[in-house]
This record gives structure tokens, sequence and C-alpha cells, in this order.
């Protein structure tokens, strides 16, 4: 029996008359990069938000470590171990990069409602920043303000934040998307670094990322998933062939 | 129950002027996703310009044809002098630049018109009253303010539902990337859009001319029932202006003559009437809270 | 362009300037600075409290009056019934005691803030500036429809409240009364915005969708902001009842809102002291232009149209920052 971390069963998510989710069911097994592939407009990106909480499915279940979360609030979901990056960056622009990283290591903290020490001074955030920038390469940015970072940069950060807080799962969306070549190396040596330790839910366009990377891939087309198996098994799967890798 | 229907008339026709307010503004909101602090000051305008008209000319007619004409051409003037820089920017600085309109059309009306209110004139074919029901005798001319109200609602119903423009600005006001994808010369649009939104503010405006007193801030207590009204219904829906209208008007009008006497049937009758009258002001706001609490987004909300 | 001032020399120069006041309108002798000024630092207090909200919790509330005119209000309906001796409804005794009534007037206005802001933030954007605004506004109303304490035509205080070591009713005391508090909610509401608590407001602020991926539940942290907000303007408010001797339902009204949202824009958004520079700029500028024409609005709110279209950092950005 494999040890599924996540398991989604007939998830359906509609926008109007675009249906963006349809009758969803794949699992993804603790430790394994599970990368989610599809055209433009798939339905990728729809799934991240369901599973993440942004977005309620209209029917369908999801199971994080054999409990249901469809009832809970997204930051709930986090609490019980996702992390998320966004396609379009979202981090604090306002705020210092080293603001940035702080709070979200105290996000992780238990509450917030401490209101006359200095964040920055906090224990645990003097123990840890250091480090925690230098992991995305970014200690020298530090006092830099987030929203003058280079596109590069903010995905860095970006992933950096997501991954402070020791999720259990990590859904990136399109990480390597606006990056250099030596961004897109770098990320890809933090994201297999990760291997074994944080299960990933990986959305990428780059194939010759997700096919080094990784272990489980699941095809979505127009809100189905299509086929869903090891790198090896899609790469044969003729109905892939045909609806996507074939443009390529 | 004479009284009752009277009330419920008077009811009415608040709605109905709220409606002309709220219907253009709900729209500014959705299509440009602009707030606009200055939508009254288009109703005074029109009630200005209507009084002095009508004084002017002697017709009733030409003044409101002009408050008609004054307040569609110096919303559009606004458009696109002001309100078109302001597409981009945050809230918080529409919410600025249009306190500052306020500021400037306040004053400008007490420079040109002085700080007096002025009265405006019913016209003679519309004084007096009649006898609706036996026993229940109505003013014309509330009775001509609703028929004309309802005729706009019509229009605007047709407008929206019936030809390609209203549909392109239904689609824009409930997603507003759908404008762009339908290749419509967007800022032709929305001059005419917003131009649209203050010819009814200043229809609404002549209208309470001969009702109430013509004054400098006039637009300002009925821009926040407009408010009200576009909370209830959903920012972008103009079904829902009509019925957050109607539930305002209804609400507001009934509460300020029912609820004194309903307090005074089991508490003091001095106390009664304050506590009454306090309580039917606040009314239409706990219908707001009430309608938040339910539906956070109001009774018709859009995708946006 | 010009070189930055660093932002301590403008704050230390600020500080001089307000503490030296009453010496140098005496050594002028021109004694209504003293009230005027005293007017500017409750506004600031005000606007600094509403620079809380807008500038780090991102709360673009419209009804922030109204907690200025609760504050005051509560200070009025006390030393009214102290002065009738008079139980306030039949119940509580009325008192003139600052002690007393000056924490009564935060902790009130800081509950309704609590309510107004837990129904408010249901809401975001347009509508909650929408709904802060309504909310003032029926507030406003109740307020009119206080026949007991003057209704529209408001409530008068023959004097100011007591206070131990204190004589209020003399102008400079009561000037440096307020400078006191004023200086006490900066340097609190400093060390607020640097806190934990602080950092997830700004967080908050900047992006929502990254505060609620980070797990944190916003709308708690935005709501004690309101609260915290709302409990500064209801001190002001029992400061400006004090200063005037006079409440009306005008305190509570939308425009003194708006013009409590100039001042923080005026000053600089998001600085805290930024403020205190727009509420003395405004209320200046108001003075002087009121001189000249009383027809002053009418330059006013182009020039505002102006500020906010090319000059949105405010003085106090544009003091401290190059470029
Ligand atoms: N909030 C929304 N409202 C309406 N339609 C939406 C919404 N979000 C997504 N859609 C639609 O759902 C479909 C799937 O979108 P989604 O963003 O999930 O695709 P994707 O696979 O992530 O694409 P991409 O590779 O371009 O990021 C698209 O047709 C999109 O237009
Ligand atoms: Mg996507």
């Amino acid at each position: 029996m494999a040890d599924y971390i996540l398991q989604v069963k007939g998830l359906c998510k509609s926008f109007g008359a675009v249906q963006a989710s349809q009758d969803l069911s794949f699992g993804i097994q603790r430790g394994h990069i599970h990368a989610l592939i599809g055209p433009n407009g798939a339905g990728k990106t729809t799934v991240l938000n369901l599973l993440s909480g942004e977005l309620q499915p209209d029917s369908g279940s999801i199971l994080l470590n054999s409990e249901e979360i469809n009832k809970l609030p997204v930051h709930k979901r986090v609490k019980a171990g996702l992390g998320r990056s966004f396609q379009i960056t979202s981090i604090f622009n306002d705020l210092s990069v080293a603001e940035n990283m702080a709070l979200a290591i105290l996000a992780g903290r238990g509450h917030n409602f401490r209101f006359w020490k200095n964040a920055m001074a906090v224990d645990i955030v003097q123990h840890t920043l250091t480090e925690a920038l230098a992991r995305v390469d970014l200690s020298g940015r530090a006092e830099q303000q987030a929203g003058r970072l280079s596109h590069g940069e903010k995905r860095q950060l970006e992933v950096g934040m997501a991954l402070v807080g020791g999720p259990q799962l990590l859904m990136l969306d399109e990480p390597m998307a606006g990056q250099g070549a030596g961004g897109t190396v770098e990320l890809q040596k933090l994201i297999s670094g990760l291997k074994g330790t944080t299960t990933i839910l990986l959305v990428e366009h780059d194939m010759d990322v997700v096919f080094s990377l990784a272990d489980q891939i699941s095809v979505i087309v127009y809100g189905h998933c299509i086929a869903s198996g090891s790198p090896e098994e899609i790469r044969r799967n003729s109905e892939v062939q045909n609806a996507y890798l074939g443009e390529h | 129950m004479i009284l009752f229907i009277e009330q419920l008339l008077n009811g009415l026709q608040l709605g109905i002027t709220l409606f002309l307010m709220s219907a253009g503004l709900t729209l500014v909101f959705g299509i440009m996703q602009v707030i606009n602090l200055a939508h009254g000051s288009f109703y005074m305008i029109g009630a200005y310009v209507g009084a002095t008209v009508t004084v002017f000319t002697g017709s009733f007619v030409l003044g409101v044809m002009a408050a008609l004409a004054a307040a569609g051409i110096t919303g559009m003037a606004v458009e696109i002098l002001v309100l078109r820089q302001l597409y981009d920017r945050d809230h918080l600085d529409q919410v600025l630049a249009t306190f500052g309109l306020i500021f400037f059309f306040n004053e400008m009306t007490r420079i040109i018109w002085g700080k007096q209110p002025l009265f405006m004139d019913m016209p003679v074919w519309l004084k007096g009253s009649i006898e609706l029901l036996p026993g229940l005798v109505y003013p014309i001319y509330r009775l001509a303010v609703i028929v004309v109200g309802m005729s706009v609602a019509l229009l605007l119903w047709y407008l929206f539902s019936r030809t390609r423009l209203g549909m392109q600005i239904r689609a824009g006001a409930s997603n507003r990337d759908m404008i762009g994808a339908l290749g419509v010369n967007i800022k032709l649009l929305y001059t005419l859009v917003f131009g649209l939104g203050t010819l009814l503010a200043g229809l609404a405006g002549v209208m309470a001319g001969p009702i109430f007193a013509v004054e400098s801030g006039m637009g300002e207590s009925i821009l926040i029932l407009t408010f009200v009204v576009i909370v209830i219904g959903g920012i972008g829906s103009v079904r829902g202006a009509v019925v957050g209208a109607l539930m305002v008007g209804l609400v507001d009008t009934l509460g300020r003559a029912f609820l004194p006497s309903l307090f005074r049937t089991f508490l003091s009758s001095s106390y009664a009437d304050s506590v009454g009258a306090s309580l039917a002001s606040m009314s239409i706001y706990i219908l707001m809270a009430a309608v938040l609490i339910w539906k956070p987004r109001g009774l018709f909300p859009s995708y946006n | 362009m010009t070189s930055a001032i660093p932002k301590t020399v403008i704050i230390i120069a600020g500080a001089l300037f307000f503490c030296s006041l009453p010496w140098a309108a005496d050594y002028f002798g021109e004694q209504y600075l003293i009230s005027l000024f005293t007017r500017i630092l409750i506004y600031s207090l005000a606007a600094v409290s509403l620079d809380l909200l807008i500038g780090y919790g991102g709360l673009i509330s419209l009804g922030h009056a109204a907690f200025v005119g609760i504050g005051a209000y509560v200070t009025a309906i006390f030393f009214h019934h102290s002065f009738v001796a008079e139980p306030i409804a039949g119940i509580v005794a009325g008192s003139d005691n600052a002690l007393l009534v000056w924490p009564l007037a935060i902790i009130i206005s800081a509950a309704f803030a609590l309510i107004i802001g837990s129904l408010s933030l249901r809401t975001s954007g347009m509508h909650f500036i929408m709904i802060t605004l309504a909310f003032a506004q029926m507030l406003y109303y109740f307020a009119v429809g206080l026949e007991k304490y003057g209704g529209d035509d408001g409530l008068s205080l023959y004097s100011r409240n007591q206070l131990v070591g204190m004589d209020l009713n003399n102008d400079v005391h009561f000037y440096f009364v307020c400078l006191f508090f004023l200086t006490l909610f900066l340097f609190i509401s400093h060390r607020l915005v640097k806190s934990r608590f602080g950092l997830v407001l700004r967080g908050a602020a900047s992006s929502s969708r990254r505060i609620k991926a980070l797990g944190i539940p916003e709308r708690r942290y935005k709501l004690v902001c309101f609260v915290i907000g709302g409990a500064g303007a209801g001190l002001a408010g029992a400061l400006l009842a004090n200063q005037t001797e006079y409440v009306s339902p005008g305190l509570l009204h939308w425009t003194l809102s708006g013009e409590l949202m100039v001042m923080v824009l005026l000053g600089g958004l998001g600085s805290l002291f930024g403020p205190v520079l727009g509420a003395t700029a405004y209320l200046l500028l108001e003075e002087t232009l009121a001189m000249y024409t009383e027809h002053w609005m009418v330059y006013f709110g182009p020039i505002l149209i102006m500020v906010v279209l090319f000059a949105k950092r405010g003085l106090f950005g544009f003091l401290t920052q190059k470029e």
C-alpha cells in the first residue's frame, strides 16, 4: 500500500460555463515530487487553489493525511501542513526582504498578538533568518524592499517563504517561469535537495525540469486528468503524446 | 390603512429617487472599479440648474432638460479631467480626489447661488392632489415622480437587456476583463457610462427640488443612502440597485412613520417618541448590517 | 533634487517646536496660537490613529470621525450629568474627573470600534469604505436624535475636566496635556508597528493573499488594529470636547472623517509622524486661506486633487526621501 499524503476524489469546479476541474482524482505519495502538467488554461492553478482552500469545489473531496480538509479555511490548511507559492509572484512588496522572511518564520510560531517587542529581535527570527535567506541566495538583499527585487529574486524569496514554515506538502505553481537559466538551475537544485523530506506538488511547463525531477506526473487537459504515472509511463502514453507532448 | 398606503407611496417615491442615484453609481463602481464620493454633487447640480432655469424660463420641462444636460455634461467633463487619472489608482486616492471634488462643487454653488437655500416651485399642472382611493388624497407631483422614475427604470431595463451597448456594459460590470475582450472602445464607454450615471443623478436632483430645499451640500445625505443601497444590492448590479433602493426607501419611510407609535404601545410617550425616532433614523443601517451578516457582498454579488 | 533630511532630525525639530510653542506665543503676544496649536495636537492624535488603520492596516475607513465623536460625547454626557447632579439613565453618576472619564471615553470608543469593525471587516475594498461610512453616519443620526443632550444643537460643558495636579482650564496646562498624549500615542504606535503584531498587519495590507498562504487569519489582526485606532480617536474626542467645551453631532459627521483622511495623506501615509505634519499643514492652510476668502474650499478642493495625483508621498515623504 502506498502512503498517500494527499488524496483527491472526484473534484469538480466550474466558473460559469468554464469547467476548470472535471471529476479529478489522484493521489500524492509521501516524499515524492509530483508534477502537474498540461497546456495553458488546462486548470492546473485551479487545482492548487482548490487544494489550498482559496476556491471551494462544487463537489468532491480532498484528504490530507486521510483527513478531509474540504471545509477548512486557507489558514487552517496551512497549519495542517500545506504550503504554496503562486504563479503570479505574491510576496509582501512593501516590506523588506528580511521582514518578509521574518514574517514567514513567525507565522508558524503561535499567535502574533505581541505588541511591544520588535519583531526582528524575537529569538527565533534571530536564529533562523540568516540561514533561511541564505538557502534561497538572498543574504545580500536582506535590507532591500522586496518590491524592488528582480523578478527571479522575488521568485526565490517566495519559495523560501513557503519553505520556512516546514510544510508537509509544498505546492509550487510554475516556480521556474520567468527565471533566467541560472535561476532555473539554482531552483532545480533547491527542489531536488528537498526530495525525501518534503513532498512537492509541482506545476511546471519546462518539460526538462519536470522529467528530471518528478517521481510521478499527472496530466491535465481541459480540466480532465487524462493520465497519471511515472515519467516513463507518461512518456509512453499515447493519449498524452497526442493531447499534449506532441505539440512540443 | 389609508395612512399606511400613503406612507407606502412615500417610501416608493424615496426608493425611486435612490434608484436613480444608485443605478449609475453602481455601474461606475462595478465597471471602472472607482469609488466616487462626488456622485451627490451631480444631484445637487441637477437641482440648482433645474431650479434656476425653471424660474428664468417659467417652464419646468425646460428646467428638467437643462438639469439633465448640466449634470450629464459636467459628469463627462469630470470623468475626462479627473476620474480617468484615477482608474489605476488605489481606492484611497479615489476617495480623496473625489472628496476634493465635493469641496469644489459645494463651494462653487455657494459662490454662484449664495448661502440661502433656493426654493423651487412645482409647475402648475402638477400642483394639487388627487383622490386615489376613497379617503386617500395624494399629491400629483409625487405621483409624477414615481411614474417618471418607473419609466426610467423600464428604459434602463430595456437598455441593459435588449441592446448591444447595454449588454457590453453589463458584461463589464460583472466581469471587468470581458469588456476588453469584446473589442469595445473602453475610454468612450467609460465616459458614456459615467455621463449616464450623472445624468440620472441630475434627474433625481431636479425632481427632488420642489420637495426639498435646494442647498449646498444637499448631495451628501442622499449619497450616503445611495451607498447603503449599493452595499445591500451588491456592487455593479442594476437589479441589486432596484431591490436595494426599494428596500431602503420603504424601510426608512415606514420606520419614521410608524416606529414611534409602535413604541408608544409599550413605553411612556415622550420616551417612546425619542427612542422611536432615533431607531427610525438608524433603521436602514440596521438593515444594511443584517444583509451584510447574511451576504457580505450584497444581495446580487457580481464575479469581481 | 533636494537631499534627504534624516527622520530623526525632523522629529526632534518637531518636538522642539511643539514644546517651545507656548513660550513663543507668549513672547510674541499671540495667545490665540496656543489654542490653535492645541487643536492641531488633538487633530494630529486623531490623524495618527487613522494612519494606523490606513497606512499600516490597509483599512480605508471613511468613518473614523464616529470614534472621535463617541469619545467627545462620552466626556460631555458625563460632565453634563455631574453638572446637573443627576445619574446617567438613573444609574451611573456623572463625573468631571479626567482620570475616570477619559479612560471611559477610550474604552467606549474601542467597544464601538469592535462592533463596527467586526461587521465591516466581513468585507473589503470598496464595500469596506462604504460600510464604515454608513455606520458612522448612523451614529451621527443617533447623536442628532439625542434630544436629551441637545440633539442637533449639541451640548455645552461650561468647564474642562478636573485632573489632579493640573488646571486644565489653563490653556498652557491643557496644551501640554494634549502634547503628552500625542507623544505617548506616537510612541505606542511606533512600538506597535515594529512588533510582531505590526509586522503581520503590514504584511496583510501588502498582500492579503500571501498572509493567508502563511497560515495567518488576517481578519483578527485587522480588527485589533481597527479597535486600537478607534481607541486613539476616542481619546482625541475626549480632548476635543475639553478644548472647545462643547460637543455636537458635527463631530461624527463624515466630512470630519474625510478631513482626517486628507491630513494623513497630506502628511504621508504610514509614517506616524507624517500625519502630525499633515494635520498641522491642513489646519494652518485652512486658517490662512480662510483669512483671505470665505470660499477657501473652492481652492482647496483642486489642491487636494493635485496632491493626490502628483504628490502622494506627502510632506514627510517629501522631506525624508531622495529622488
Ligand atoms: N476565478 C476565475 N473566474 C473565472 N474563470 C476562471 C477563474 N480562474 C480560472 N478560470 C478559468 O479556468 C480555466 C483554468 O484556469 P487555470 O488558471 O487553472 O489554468 P492553468 O492550467 O493554471 O493555466 P496556465 O498554464 O496558463 O497557468 C481557464 O479557462 C480560466 O480562464
Ligand atoms: Mg496557472
